[in-house]
């Protein structure tokens, strides 16, 4: 083999990989950067940005005079709900009852974050005393009943579970029927429900989380299964209306109208969203730390509901 | 160039690339178990 035909040999090789890498950042890499901080690649949420008692911090904080004393109820609840409770700290807590060391919250402190599955068994095993989360699985109420708890749920304001694509999609809206059949596999190409003829990438969550088991309820019965192609077209997601509007760079994500009803304040309010949920603060019945029906009923108040509201939620009506 | 050294290039070329290519298909695996589907449907097409 002459001298150049060895030179074009190597740069073959060479772009053969060159191009082979190129490819599979520009196909798959690139969307699973995460470009937050580290708490939010480790939680999914930025702890920092609603550090209850921080100046420089997002958490809300209700008008209000009460302020808890003695026995602080430890709270902990869902990703999606942490400003919520971040907030419900920030506003009767002592300043001194919020320890957060090395990138977590210390054992001692009133306020953890574990995410919905952390939190659900730190309830049932008493190691949180009120947790801010959706409805739990079917797993989360065994646990609770292996360890002898019973849960009571307290709804304290509405959500939206909401359907995601990127902002590039020219799809906007989708029917429940069409949701189901796509995340079922019945639907695998975007052109069947008035997109482009590329492949539907169903995107699915671990089990326990809170969105997990709402989409578990949503498909009724039917299972999700996902196109191996799925992954060369455009991708779909669920989360919650929350979630998604503020606590991740989400520039590039847009929400999708359910049944021609697109999931804003206003149409989880009245209703009309086919997929407004109420999420819970959920205790031990029997839990015998007295604070914790003098909090209940100060979260149920129109001062704790301005919380739920200040936060970004919709209050209980 | 003689045929001894193109064999050594192309050898350590492919070495390099099945190493950088190897790594990175870990790397994105990794990458996909972590993060969150708000953060991929965002940063996707």
């Amino acid at each position: 083999m002459g001298t150049g035909k060895k030179i074009a040999a190597i740069a073959l090789l060479i772009g053969a990989f060159a191009g082979f890498d190129l490819s599979v950042y520009s196909l798959f890499t690139k969307r699973c950067i995460d470009t937050s901080s580290e708490e939010m690649q480790k939680y999914s949420v930025e702890l920092h940005r609603y550090m209850p008692f921080d100046g420089s911090s997002e958490a809300v904080k209700a008008d209000t005079d009460m302020k808890l004393e003695g026995e602080l109820p430890v709270l902990d609840g869902a990703a999606a709900l942490y400003p919520v409770f971040s907030g419900i700290v920030n506003s009767v807590y002592p300043e001194d009852s919020v320890r957060f060391e090395n990138g977590g919250f210390t054992a001692d402190s009133a306020l953890h974050f574990t995410n919905t599955r952390g939190a659900y068994k730190a309830v049932a095993d008493g190691d949180a005393d009120i947790v801010f989360c959706a409805k739990p699985n079917d797993e989360q109420l065994k646990y609770a009943e292996e360890k002898g708890a019973e849960l009571e749920m307290v709804p304290i304001g509405r959500e939206a579970f909401v359907f995601i694509v990127n902002k590039v999609n020219p799809v906007d809206g989708l029917t429940t029927e069409q949701v189901r059949n796509i995340f079922s596999g019945d639907i695998t190409v975007w052109s069947e429900v008035g997109g482009e003829p590329l492949p539907i990438e169903a995107l699915s969550r671990n089990p326990g989380s809170g969105s997990q088991t709402t989409m578990d309820k949503f498909m009724a019965g039917r299972e999700q299964k996902a196109s191996p192609w799925g992954a060369f077209g455009r991708s779909i997601g669920y989360s919650f209306r929350y979630y998604v509007d503020n606590m991740v760079e989400n520039g590039g994500a847009k929400k999708l109208s359910l049944d021609g009803v697109y999931p804003d304040k206003e149409h989880i309010a009245d209703g009309t969203y086919p997929l407004a949920s109420t999420f819970y603060a959920v205790y031990r019945r029997d839990n015998e730390n007295p604070n914790i029906s003098v909090l209940m009923d100060w979260i149920l108040s129109d001062e704790g509901q301005s919380v739920v509201e200040k936060a970004g939620y919709v209050p209980l009506a | 160039m003689k045929d001894k050294t193109f064999r050594r290039i192309i050898a350590l070329i492919t070495a390099v690339g099945l190493l950088t290519s190897g790594g990175l298909v870990w790397y994105t695996c990794h990458l996909r178990e972590n993060c969150s589907i708000v953060s991929y449907v965002a940063n996707g097409r």
